[in-house]
């Protein structure tokens, strides 16, 4: 988002003014007195609601894609629950939903283990930390901190793209041939690392392993952005110890995620390659 | 790598349906390193983002400024450091040294300490407070509870020792879907309830709010708190099927119950779905700051638009959690309210 009127503006925090006339994407914060901010941007739909960089609405778009991805989640664990009370029993659902992975509507062994695991995979990962952390993270930081959005608009959109992309890998290994990944959310090998190890361990696991490359990429960007924000974009009076116990929260927990994704991504590709 | 390029990091000695495969070297024990050095940051990854809604979400509806501030931030910090540390208390059964086992059982149970002192100051924040218990608020206590009783949980399985017998069982199950599954999805539930005037102008339904809390927390602990018996009866996770096994038929009635509660606990995130949705075209017009609350999210215009204030952006005088401050004519002071002349910004 550019700030076209002001040609210098004051880092909040800091005495050191800089010059923003050719900075297009990094909002600096100004308290001048005559300041006016030209945020009023003529948005089409697709700049509103799907390429957007406003951090309120890429919050809502984090949102509605992890609530979608809470109900495949939750329903798949209702699914491996009705076959636990009642183990081989037939039931019509499974006959809808597995098709010919529930045979006569019992549930074969092999997609129960594939809905554990996409289950634990969808909960963990893309309805408790993409759907919770990056909705109320982008919603809160700036809007809690005194920013106009994050230190990097495009980056932040770019990051949810990369989740949604991710979500839809997920979602797509459930169609596959043989089956999506089953060897359970820890992925251990060999049931990861050799395809021939059970149906889910061939295209169903490169799935998930790619999936899983797009989201630690997206995570990523998006803790590197909470990050900038939180310590670059504070409003003037907004020290640490004024700061909301969420933006604490958050910061820490981009933190962690940042030196941590390294390892995920280092583990995929040491098993997929 | 180990796919597609025959490199043999985490195989080795592997036979398949008689055939040798050519793997050697590789320690799957090296993965499970790898996967937990992140897995348990993970835990937390979840968990933190949820009890930072907490902190906001119940120190705004007890009216009460939150109990301990620094140490709040403290235990943030510390939890974030130890969580680090703790990697291996999920690979105790895999052949490890007792003694390092040890080690990550002090490591493990240190957790206890910043944890403890969340739950206390959520507790003490509560306590005498003039609480407004709307959904977000019950669901914030509801992450309270469940953080708790989880967590309790946490401090067995972390014992090196006691672990042996449940490792794997259901009682880990129960444990980890109570301490990180509900309280995170209640934070989640929280926040939602909490921000949703914020995030579109509306305000949800508050008597389908009480549904969906009362039947949800009701329904979680009828999956969760039985499934711990379960696993102490030893019935191991993820098997398809426990009928081939005589020793396990006694739990096969509880394993109905949890189904049937599981059942329910669906039936209630319906009604959330339905409330969340319709609210956006149909639920009341929210004004400005519904809550009362003092963070500077209240102080921006409902409109969408770029740049979240018109003008200058608010300066801060405050700490947010000014609520009921002696002195003050109203029980919340937002943080762009200047001090008042003789006014002492507390110290927190």
């Amino acid at each position: 988002m550019a700030q076209k009127n002001n040609r210098r503006a004051k880092i909040v925090g800091t005495d050191i003014e800089v010059d923003i006339t050719e900075k297009k994407d990094v909002i600096i914060e100004s308290h001048d007195e005559d300041h006016e901010h030209d945020h009023h941007h003529k948005e089409t739909f697709i700049t509103k609601y799907i390429f957007s960089i406003d951090h309120k609405m890429i919050s809502k778009q984090y949102l509605i894609t992890g609530l979608i991805m809470g109900i495949v989640g939750i329903a798949m664990s209702l699914l491996f629950r009705l076959q636990l009370a009642w183990p081989e029993e037939s039931f019509g659902v499974f006959d809808v939903l597995l098709g010919k992975w529930a045979t006569d509507g019992v549930m074969d062994p092999n997609v129960y283990l594939a809905l554990v695991t996409i289950h634990g995979t969808i909960m963990v990962f893309f309805v408790l930390t993409a759907g919770l952390s990056g909705t109320f993270s982008n919603l809160l930081i700036p809007l809690q901190i005194g920013a106009r959005d994050m230190a990097s608009g495009f980056l932040n959109m770019i990051s949810y793209w990369l989740f949604f992309i991710s979500s839809a890998i997920m979602i797509a290994s459930l169609f596959v041939e043989a089956g999506p990944a089953a060897a359970g959310w820890t992925i251990y090998p060999p049931l990861s690392a050799l395809p021939q190890a059970q149906p889910g361990s061939a295209a169903g696991m490169t799935l998930w392993l790619v999936s899983m490359a797009f989201f630690i990429a997206s995570s990523l960007l998006a803790a590197l952005n909470y990050i900038v924000t939180v310590l670059n974009l504070r409003t003037e009076g907004m020290t640490m110890t004024r700061l909301p116990l969420t933006v604490w929260a958050f910061l820490v927990t981009a933190i962690i995620g940042v030196v941590f994704s390294s390892i995920i991504i280092c583990r995929s590709i040491t098993n997929y390659g | 790598m180990d796919r597609s390029f025959g490199t043999s990091f985490f195989l080795s000695d592997i036979f398949i349906q008689g055939e040798v495969l050519h793997y050697q070297g590789g320690s799957p024990v090296l993965f499970e390193h790898l996967f937990w050095f992140l897995g348990h940051p993970e835990v937390y990854i979840v968990l933190l983002p949820a009890l930072g809604i907490a902190s906001e979400v119940i120190s705004t509806n007890a009216r009460k400024p939150i109990f301990g501030y620094r140490a709040m931030v403290g235990s943030i910090l510390a939890i974030a450091f130890l969580s680090t540390i703790v990697w291996g208390h999920h690979m105790f059964i895999t052949g490890m040294n007792p003694f390092l086992g040890s080690v990550f059982t002090f490591t493990t149970l240190l957790i206890a300490i910043p944890s403890a002192v969340k739950a206390f100051n959520y507790i003490t924040t509560i306590w005498k407070g003039n609480i407004q218990f709307n959904p977000g608020m019950l669901f914030a206590i509801g992450l309270v509870s469940t953080f708790i009783t989880g967590g309790l949980t946490g401090i067995i399985l972390g014992d090196s020792a006691l672990d042996i017998n449940l490792h794997d069982t259901y009682f880990v199950v129960a444990h980890f879907h109570l301490v990180m599954g509900i309280s995170a999805l209640y934070g989640l539930f929280a926040g939602v309830y909490h921000w949703y005037p914020r995030m579109f102008g509306r305000m949800m339904n508050k008597n389908l709010g009480y549904i969906h809390f009362w039947i949800t927390a009701i329904s979680a602990y009828g999956v969760f708190f039985p499934m711990h018996f379960v696993g102490m009866a030893g019935l191991p996770r993820r098997y398809y099927t426990n009928t081939n096994f005589p020793y396990f038929d006694d739990v096969a009635n509880i394993n109905v119950v949890i189904t049937l509660f599981a059942l329910l606990a669906g039936a209630a995130q319906l009604v959330f779905l339905y409330n969340f949705i319709s609210s956006m075209f149909y639920g009341k017009k929210s004004i400005m700051n519904p809550w009362r609350s003092n963070t500077l999210e209240w102080t921006a215009p409902i409109k969408h638009m770029h740049g979240n204030w018109p003008g200058k952006i608010p300066h801060v005088f405050r700490w947010p959690y000014d609520y009921s401050k002696p002195g003050s004519k109203d029980d919340f002071i937002p943080q762009n309210v200047p001090l008042k002349k003789g006014e002492k910004e507390l110290q927190h």
